[in-house]
């Protein structure tokens, strides 16, 4: 059987000595290592993987192992990057690992690194956590820190939390905000209280999706008047 | 009124002492513009007189938040703006990464939100090394990285900022600058600095993860990316204090 690399919709740049393949379909990008870019680009149709190893193998100056192409063959359609998959029964890269090694081949084992390119939302602060965690009790240090009238372009002098949905643009933003001059004491139950009325909040949106994606206090003072209601009883 | 940053041009509608309450959510470096071109426009307004200053944020007609206090206004959009000139910038291609400045060199550090960055980037700063950006890395067609100056933001895992312990940088300016190193690094308690050297695929691999158009101009992006990986070393490790991963970074270059 012989093999054809996919090339539609695929933009290849070479890096040294080896590729980065980024695929415009399912924007998914792949880094191919030499061995695997040289067994991608000796997919023409022509040859199969004995003769493939053959030709690498005069290339690289080593004996390249027709297993070896043959993982690297289902690693490559694994990722997308062949017009068809390999017949047959996939080869276990264990076991080509261990030929090889045993063999004492000269050529690094093909390998295909594949990541989704993230979109914009993701590569973008602060939205690539997902909701759940971005509510963390370990957050409330920054609770101290939120009545200090700071500069930050994220937060001055409140309690912001950020979080993102999937898709969601711009991320969720969920705060209570106290001015410096709030009379309330910011202790550890006061914060677990903080904390717990914005995880509710932040599960009433969610389970109300996404179009209420912002709790709405009304204003500082009905904020700071909903903190002291949350903390009668806890002095 | 009428701004532009990295060649993006935004106009911003809002009543004068709104505007003015909400300056410090523009972008850094933003200049303003009476260029009549396309602009992005926001529009914002004051939800309910009546009951204080509850803000109302449309981006075209798109409504991006309501009802919100200037806090939260302002939060969200700062993060619009920014988040429009790194997608839509024609000149620089924005990375999610921290940058500073060490002889004459750009030391890169790419990463996701909470791997540390700003922390990271506070300590070289502290260490000697000039501020650019804890948080975008805009890179030239000439392959510079040029400053994203705004305040270091250290943000918990709650998802607060903390107080920057540093002057707001915003009105220096610096020159850009070549890549002189790629630090692909995230925090970890008591993580031992052990630095791993990376192909130049591996550093093209670790930038491509993070640059926010990725999937509107992937062509361009991977000649540029191919030309930041291979113009300098990568280097990976955990780490663990910053301080001491500071030191240990700018004695690579």
């Amino acid at each position: 059987m012989t093999y054809h690399a996919r090339t539609n919709h695929l933009l290849v740049e070479s890096i040294g000595d080896e590729l980065l393949v980024y695929d415009r379909l399912n924007h998914h990008a792949h880094r191919l290592n030499r061995t695997a870019a040289l067994v991608w680009r000796h997919c023409e149709g022509k040859r199969d993987p004995r003769e493939i190893a053959a030709e690498l193998g005069a290339t690289l100056g080593c004996t390249l192992d027709p297993r070896a192409v043959t993982a690297a063959l289902d690693d490559l359609a694994g990722a997308g990057l062949m017009e068809q998959a390999p017949a047959g029964p996939r080869v276990s890269r264990a076991h080509v690992v261990r030929a090889l090694k045993a063999a004492a081949v000269g050529a690094a084992l093909p390998a295909v690194v594949t990541i989704v390119a993230p979109a914009p939302a993701e590569a973008d602060s602060p939205t690539a956590q997902p909701a759940k965690k971005t509510i963390d009790l370990r957050g409330k240090e920054a609770f101290v820190l939120g009545v200090t009238p700071a500069t930050g372009p994220g937060l001055v002098g409140g309690i912001t939390a950020f979080t993102g949905f999937p898709g969601s643009t711009p991320p969720v933003l969920v705060t209570v905000h106290i001015p410096p001059d709030a009379d309330i004491e910011l202790n550890a139950e006061n914060c677990q209280n903080l904390l717990k009325m914005m995880q509710d909040a932040l599960d009433r949106m969610m389970t109300g999706g996404l179009a209420a994606s912002q709790m709405q206090i009304q204003s500082q003072r009905d904020a700071i008047q909903s903190v002291k209601d949350q903390c009668k009883g806890v002095h | 009124m009428r701004l532009r940053s990295f060649g993006v041009t935004f106009e911003i509608v809002a009543a004068r002492d709104v505007a003015g309450a909400l300056a410090p959510a523009f972008p850094p470096h933003a200049t303003r513009t009476a260029c009549e071109g396309r602009a992005l426009r926001f529009s914002v307004g004051l939800a309910h007189p009546d009951r204080g200053r509850l803000m109302t944020i449309h981006r075209g007609r798109r409504t991006i938040c309501r009802d919100a206090p200037l806090v939260v206004a302002r939060d969200i959009l700062e993060h619009a703006l920014r988040r429009a000139i790194a997608v839509s910038s024609p000149h620089h291609l924005f990375l999610h990464a921290g940058v500073v400045g060490w002889k004459g060199r750009a030391i890169l550090i790419p990463g996701h939100s909470f791997s540390g960055k700003s922390t990271l980037v506070q300590a070289l700063v502290a260490a000697g090394a000039t501020y650019y950006s804890d948080e975008l890395a805009p890179v030239g067609d000439d392959g510079l990285v040029h400053a994203y100056r705004r305040p270091i933001a250290l943000r918990t895992h709650g998802g607060a900022f903390a107080s920057p312990s540093l002057p707001a940088p915003r009105a220096r300016s610096v020159k850009p600058l070549p890549v002189g190193l790629i630090v692909c690094t995230r925090y970890r308690e008591n993580a031992a600095w052990a630095p791993q050297e990376l192909s130049a695929a591996e550093a093209a691999m670790e930038l491509l993860a993070n640059t926010i158009p990725i999937r509107a101009r992937p062509r361009r992006a991977l000649r540029l990316l191919k030309r930041l990986a291979l113009g300098a070393p990568a280097h990976r490790s955990e780490r663990g204090e910053a301080r001491d991963a500071a030191r240990e970074i700018l004695r690579m270059i």
